[in-house]
Protein backbone atom coordinates (compact mmCIF):
# COMPACT_ATOMS: atom_id res chain seq x y z
CA UNK A 1 0.00 0.00 0.00
CA UNK A 2 1.14 3.71 -0.75
CA UNK A 3 -0.41 6.90 -0.03
CA UNK A 4 1.19 10.02 -1.56
CA UNK A 5 0.74 13.91 -1.26
CA UNK A 6 2.47 16.38 -3.49
CA UNK A 7 3.48 19.97 -2.27
CA UNK A 8 4.81 22.41 -5.00
CA UNK A 9 7.31 24.86 -2.97
CA UNK A 10 7.44 28.74 -4.70
CA UNK A 11 8.40 29.99 -1.48
CA UNK A 12 9.28 30.06 2.51
CA UNK A 13 6.28 29.74 3.22
CA UNK A 14 5.18 26.65 1.70
CA UNK A 15 8.38 24.99 3.17
CA UNK A 16 6.38 25.81 6.70
CA UNK A 17 2.99 24.35 5.07
CA UNK A 18 4.76 21.51 3.70
CA UNK A 19 7.05 20.83 7.27
CA UNK A 20 3.86 20.81 9.31
CA UNK A 21 2.14 18.79 6.41
CA UNK A 22 4.68 16.11 6.58
CA UNK A 23 4.01 16.10 10.67
CA UNK A 24 0.46 15.35 10.32
CA UNK A 25 0.86 13.07 7.76
CA UNK A 26 3.28 10.97 9.93
CA UNK A 27 0.76 11.47 12.79
CA UNK A 28 -2.05 10.32 10.75
CA UNK A 29 -0.32 6.79 9.98
CA UNK A 30 0.90 5.98 13.07
CA UNK A 31 4.20 7.44 13.64
CA UNK A 32 5.09 8.40 16.93
CA UNK A 33 6.04 12.12 18.22
CA UNK A 34 9.90 11.49 17.94
CA UNK A 35 9.44 10.40 14.42
CA UNK A 36 7.16 12.83 13.49
CA UNK A 37 9.47 15.89 14.26
CA UNK A 38 12.17 13.84 12.96
CA UNK A 39 11.12 13.92 9.39
CA UNK A 40 9.29 17.10 9.38
CA UNK A 41 12.63 18.59 10.54
CA UNK A 42 14.17 16.91 7.90
CA UNK A 43 11.76 17.99 5.48
CA UNK A 44 12.40 21.24 5.74
CA UNK A 45 16.14 21.02 5.85
CA UNK A 46 16.27 19.63 2.76
CA UNK A 47 13.62 22.27 0.88
CA UNK A 48 15.88 25.02 2.47
CA UNK A 49 19.09 23.40 1.49
CA UNK A 50 17.75 23.12 -2.23
CA UNK A 51 15.74 26.58 -2.08
CA UNK A 52 17.19 29.04 -0.12
CA UNK A 53 19.15 31.72 -1.10
CA UNK A 54 20.07 29.89 -4.62
CA UNK A 55 20.39 31.81 -7.86
CA UNK A 56 17.42 29.68 -9.19
CA UNK A 57 15.27 30.18 -6.26
CA UNK A 58 12.36 27.76 -5.55
CA UNK A 59 11.81 27.37 -9.30
CA UNK A 60 10.71 24.03 -10.23
CA UNK A 61 11.06 22.62 -6.52
CA UNK A 62 8.34 20.35 -5.15
CA UNK A 63 7.85 17.50 -2.40
CA UNK A 64 6.11 14.05 -2.72
CA UNK A 65 5.24 12.54 0.60
CA UNK A 66 4.26 9.05 0.29
CA UNK A 67 3.62 6.27 2.98
CA UNK A 68 3.93 2.84 2.27
CA UNK A 69 3.67 -0.33 4.10
CA UNK A 70 4.92 -4.12 3.29
CA UNK A 71 4.68 -6.83 5.77
CA UNK A 72 7.55 -6.10 7.97
CA UNK A 73 7.96 -2.62 7.81
CA UNK A 74 6.00 0.50 7.99
CA UNK A 75 7.19 3.76 6.52
CA UNK A 76 7.21 7.22 5.03
CA UNK A 77 9.35 8.57 2.39
CA UNK A 78 10.25 12.57 1.70
CA UNK A 79 11.36 12.86 -2.09
CA UNK A 80 12.35 16.33 -2.78
CA UNK A 81 12.72 17.36 -6.32
CA UNK A 82 14.63 20.49 -8.22
CA UNK A 83 14.40 20.98 -11.78
CA UNK A 84 17.31 22.56 -12.68
CA UNK A 85 19.55 22.21 -10.17
CA UNK A 86 23.50 24.28 -9.37
CA UNK A 87 26.49 23.08 -8.80
CA UNK A 88 26.15 23.59 -4.78
CA UNK A 89 23.06 21.71 -4.59
CA UNK A 90 24.59 18.61 -3.72
CA UNK A 91 27.01 19.79 -1.62
CA UNK A 92 24.13 21.78 0.33
CA UNK A 93 22.41 18.54 0.82
CA UNK A 94 25.68 16.79 1.57
CA UNK A 95 26.01 18.94 5.00
CA UNK A 96 22.62 17.84 5.86
CA UNK A 97 23.96 16.16 8.55
CA UNK A 98 21.05 16.52 11.07
CA UNK A 99 18.90 14.31 8.62
CA UNK A 100 21.19 11.59 8.78
CA UNK A 101 20.74 11.66 12.35
CA UNK A 102 17.07 11.88 11.89
CA UNK A 103 16.13 10.09 9.39
CA UNK A 104 17.07 6.11 8.14
CA UNK A 105 18.56 6.62 4.82
CA UNK A 106 18.62 9.54 2.47
CA UNK A 107 19.58 9.15 -1.40
CA UNK A 108 20.62 11.24 -4.09
CA UNK A 109 20.24 10.97 -7.75
CA UNK A 110 19.98 13.07 -10.94
CA UNK A 111 16.88 13.58 -12.98
CA UNK A 112 15.94 14.30 -16.27
CA UNK A 113 19.65 15.52 -16.73
CA UNK A 114 19.23 19.16 -15.15
CA UNK A 115 17.46 18.09 -12.24
CA UNK A 116 18.16 16.82 -8.70
CA UNK A 117 16.41 14.19 -6.61
CA UNK A 118 16.52 13.82 -2.96
CA UNK A 119 14.65 11.23 -1.31
CA UNK A 120 14.91 10.55 3.10
CA UNK A 121 13.06 7.70 4.18
CA UNK A 122 11.95 7.47 7.94
CA UNK A 123 10.60 3.55 9.55
CA UNK A 124 8.03 3.86 11.59
CA UNK A 125 9.97 3.14 14.84
CA UNK A 126 7.19 1.94 17.14
CA UNK A 127 5.97 -0.95 14.70
CA UNK A 128 6.93 -4.32 14.87
CA UNK A 129 6.02 -6.33 12.22
CA UNK B 1 -22.98 28.80 30.94
CA UNK B 2 -20.83 32.15 30.75
CA UNK B 3 -18.62 30.99 32.84
CA UNK B 4 -18.18 27.87 30.63
CA UNK B 5 -17.98 30.16 27.35
CA UNK B 6 -15.03 32.40 29.42
CA UNK B 7 -13.21 28.80 29.95
CA UNK B 8 -13.33 27.70 26.26
CA UNK B 9 -11.66 30.71 25.08
CA UNK B 10 -9.45 31.94 27.69
CA UNK B 11 -6.00 32.27 25.98
CA UNK B 12 -3.42 28.78 27.02
CA UNK B 13 -0.27 29.99 28.91
CA UNK B 14 3.19 29.38 27.49
CA UNK B 15 6.20 29.32 29.95
CA UNK B 16 9.16 30.67 27.96
CA UNK B 17 12.72 29.25 29.26
CA UNK B 18 15.02 31.96 27.53
CA UNK B 19 17.90 33.56 29.12
CA UNK B 20 18.51 36.45 26.38
CA UNK B 21 16.12 39.19 27.46
CA UNK B 22 15.88 40.29 24.05
CA UNK B 23 15.22 36.71 22.26
CA UNK B 24 12.90 36.13 25.00
CA UNK B 25 11.28 39.37 24.54
CA UNK B 26 11.11 38.24 20.77
CA UNK B 27 9.53 34.87 21.57
CA UNK B 28 7.01 36.87 23.48
CA UNK B 29 5.95 39.22 21.07
CA UNK B 30 5.34 36.67 18.70
CA UNK B 31 3.34 34.60 21.28
CA UNK B 32 1.04 37.32 21.92
CA UNK B 33 0.26 38.65 18.52
CA UNK B 34 -0.91 34.46 18.45
CA UNK B 35 -3.53 35.30 20.96
CA UNK B 36 -1.08 33.37 23.91
CA UNK B 37 -0.42 34.55 27.42
CA UNK B 38 3.14 34.01 27.74
CA UNK B 39 4.92 33.71 31.45
CA UNK B 40 8.81 34.43 30.71
CA UNK B 41 11.53 32.53 32.81
CA UNK B 42 15.52 33.57 33.20
CA UNK B 43 16.69 29.83 33.36
CA UNK B 44 16.66 26.54 34.03
CA UNK B 45 15.41 26.84 37.89
CA UNK B 46 13.15 29.85 37.13
CA UNK B 47 11.57 27.36 34.71
CA UNK B 48 10.91 24.67 37.13
CA UNK B 49 9.88 26.70 39.89
CA UNK B 50 7.09 28.73 37.69
CA UNK B 51 5.78 25.68 36.21
CA UNK B 52 5.00 24.48 39.22
CA UNK B 53 2.66 28.17 39.67
CA UNK B 54 1.85 28.57 36.24
CA UNK B 55 0.60 24.83 35.05
CA UNK B 56 1.39 25.96 31.20
CA UNK B 57 -0.12 24.37 28.49
CA UNK B 58 3.16 24.57 26.82
CA UNK B 59 6.83 24.92 27.62
CA UNK B 60 9.32 26.44 24.82
CA UNK B 61 12.70 25.87 26.09
CA UNK B 62 16.11 27.62 25.32
CA UNK B 63 18.99 24.72 25.20
CA UNK B 64 22.34 26.79 25.78
CA UNK B 65 21.39 28.67 29.37
CA UNK B 66 24.17 28.88 32.24
CA UNK B 67 23.90 26.56 35.20
CA UNK B 68 21.13 24.20 34.09
CA UNK B 69 21.03 23.74 30.13
CA UNK B 70 17.22 22.83 28.44
CA UNK B 71 18.07 19.35 28.34
CA UNK B 72 18.49 19.05 32.30
CA UNK B 73 15.33 21.06 32.78
CA UNK B 74 13.51 18.54 30.13
CA UNK B 75 14.95 15.61 32.43
CA UNK B 76 13.69 17.40 35.59
CA UNK B 77 10.24 17.86 34.18
CA UNK B 78 10.21 14.38 32.61
CA UNK B 79 10.72 12.66 35.86
CA UNK B 80 8.07 14.78 38.04
CA UNK B 81 4.52 13.42 37.60
CA UNK B 82 2.93 16.03 37.84
CA UNK B 83 4.58 18.24 35.04
CA UNK B 84 5.60 14.99 33.32
CA UNK B 85 2.74 15.10 30.31
CA UNK B 86 3.06 19.32 29.44
CA UNK B 87 4.26 19.15 26.35
CA UNK B 88 8.00 20.77 25.62
CA UNK B 89 9.14 22.48 22.15
CA UNK B 90 13.04 23.13 22.14
CA UNK B 91 13.85 26.41 20.47
CA UNK B 92 17.67 27.11 19.60
CA UNK B 93 20.36 28.32 18.06
CA UNK B 94 21.75 24.95 19.02
CA UNK B 95 21.00 22.68 16.00
CA UNK B 96 24.52 20.25 16.54
CA UNK B 97 22.91 16.84 15.09
CA UNK B 98 23.83 15.18 18.55
CA UNK B 99 21.44 17.77 20.46
CA UNK B 100 18.23 17.19 18.07
CA UNK B 101 18.65 13.72 19.25
CA UNK B 102 19.33 14.49 22.54
CA UNK B 103 16.37 16.85 23.01
CA UNK B 104 13.99 14.34 21.02
CA UNK B 105 15.05 11.29 22.97
CA UNK B 106 14.28 13.18 26.09
CA UNK B 107 10.66 13.62 24.95
CA UNK B 108 10.58 17.09 23.78
CA UNK B 109 7.30 17.01 20.79
CA UNK B 110 9.32 19.38 18.30
CA UNK B 111 13.09 20.96 18.09
CA UNK B 112 13.03 23.87 16.32
CA UNK B 113 16.48 25.57 15.08
CA UNK B 114 16.34 29.28 15.52
CA UNK B 115 16.83 30.22 11.64
CA UNK B 116 14.84 32.10 9.27
CA UNK B 117 11.58 30.60 9.80
CA UNK B 118 11.60 29.19 13.43
CA UNK B 119 9.06 31.85 14.52
CA UNK B 120 6.61 30.88 12.12
CA UNK B 121 7.32 27.21 12.66
CA UNK B 122 6.70 27.63 16.17
CA UNK B 123 3.53 29.30 16.05
CA UNK B 124 2.05 26.81 13.08
CA UNK B 125 3.29 24.19 15.70
CA UNK B 126 1.07 25.36 18.67
CA UNK B 127 -1.76 25.49 16.22
CA UNK B 128 -1.49 22.31 14.35
CA UNK B 129 -1.58 21.24 18.84
CA UNK B 130 -4.64 22.69 18.63
CA UNK B 131 -3.68 25.57 21.45
CA UNK B 132 -4.79 28.82 19.51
Amino acid sequence: MTISQRFIIRNEIDIISTRMAVREFARRYGFNSRDQACISLASSSLASSLGLGKESGFVGLEILIEYFESDQKKGMRVVCTKQRAETNDWAAVGRLKNSYLLVDDIQMKLVSQTGIEVTVTKWNSSYIG
Amino acid sequence: MATNLSTSIAPKTVLVVEDSPTEAENIRAVLMGAGLQVVLAVDGPDGLQKVQGVHPDLVVMDVNMPGMNGFQVVRALKRDPQCAMIPIVMLTTNDAPESVMIGLDSGVIDYIPKDVFAMRILVETIRQMGLI
